[in-house]
């Protein structure tokens, strides 16, 4: 399951974000933005595979992975235990 | 022991044997709200302000009395890395947010002679209404030599103008300083460039509430925060005094 991380505050606007964590400030794409938004709570992999579909249309072989892990990579996301 | 008063609060500085108190008084003359006794004054007002203890050099003094002045806002205020002047008459205030050591000070040296002086180093604003709680610290001058250690020296001794009663911020600029550029070149950021821009300037930023709508507010409120880019403090006086209503 996946979620937010500690987001300090999201600055939204035309589609795209700021996202504030405690160690920096980041601009987030449009999809990005939309994980982000979407992953309010929990969710699975194929959850949001399937929200980003719906939004944006079906994306590229392995884009939501590497999507998925920028965010967790720079704390945006949390990847919660089973 | 002297109260020092800014950015809306105060702090008691003990000095200690290395400090001399007259300097301390000329140098903090702008901020020093005692009982009339200067520098060895006491006060019986604001019995909760943190105590520095003042020992070692005049700028270590100064930088150890900023910490304790930024920790006690932290949260309250929006506090940025920058100098500051105001127009005298109007309040019309402008900031401009560097780096350490790229120019802040120098600038507000030469603003300062034709503007009021409010700070050179961090300015607070109170979130909403934008007024400024001014910080004129004395300014840390180098030697002759351009080397350390630097001195402190009071606005007062640098003949800076006194600022307008009830500052607001009108103008938010990042300085870019390159050395060797023969003119300045400013123009306005994109929101999300110069909150990018700024956040990491900014170290006290994440207490505030909700601070990146914070910046968005204020990026609304003056119509944009501007990129300077220039080589010496000189090309921006016209800019600054057409920005402050003073041309």
């Amino acid at each position: 399951m996946i979620t937010r991380g500690d987001i300090i505050d999201m600055l939204v606007r035309d589609g795209e974000s700021l996202v504030l964590t405690a160690g920096r400030c980041l601009r987030i794409s449009a999809e990005g933005t939309e994980t982000v938004l979407y992953l309010d709570r929990p969710r699975s992999m194929a959850d949001l595979e399937a929200h980003l579909g719906k939004v944006f249309g079906s994306p590229p072989e392995g884009a939501v992975d590497r999507l998925v892990e920028d965010l967790v990579g720079a704390d945006v996301l949390q990847i919660l235990a089973d | 022991m002297p109260l020092v008063r800014a950015l809306g609060t105060s702090v008691r500085v003990e000095l200690l044997k290395d400090i001399d108190p007259e300097e301390f008084a000329a140098a903090w003359v702008r901020c020093l709200t005692d009982d009339g006794d200067g520098a060895t004054g006491t006060t019986t007002t604001d019995g909760d302000a943190p105590i520095v203890v003042g020992q070692g050099s005049m700028t270590a003094l100064t930088q150890a009395i900023t910490r304790t002045f930024i920790e006690r806002r932290r949260g309250e205020l929006l506090m940025l890395p920058a100098g500051a002047v105001c127009n005298p008459q109007t309040g019309a205030s402008i900031a401009y947010v560097a780096p350490g050591g790229t120019g802040k000070t120098t600038l507000s040296r030469l603003l300062g002679t034709t503007f009021g002086y409010l700070t050179d180093e961090t300015v607070g604003i109170e979130p909403r209404t934008w007024e400024i709680r001014p910080y004129p610290k004395p300014l840390s001058t180098r030697t002759p030599e351009g080397g350390y250690p630097k001195s402190e020296v009071g606005p007062d001794a640098l003949g800076l103008l006194q600022a307008h009663p009830h500052p607001r911020l009108t103008t938010l600029a990042l300085l870019r300083r390159t050395p060797g550029r023969t003119e300045a070149d400013i123009s306005r950021l994109d929101l999300f460039d110069a909150i990018s821009a700024l956040v990491p300037e900014t170290s006290s930023l994440p207490a505030m509430d909700r601070p990146l709508h914070l910046l968005a507010d204020l990026y609304e409120e003056l119509g944009g925060f501007w990129l300077v880019e220039f080589g010496e403090a000189e090309q921006l006086k016209d800019w600054v005094a057409q920005r402050l209503g003073a041309s």
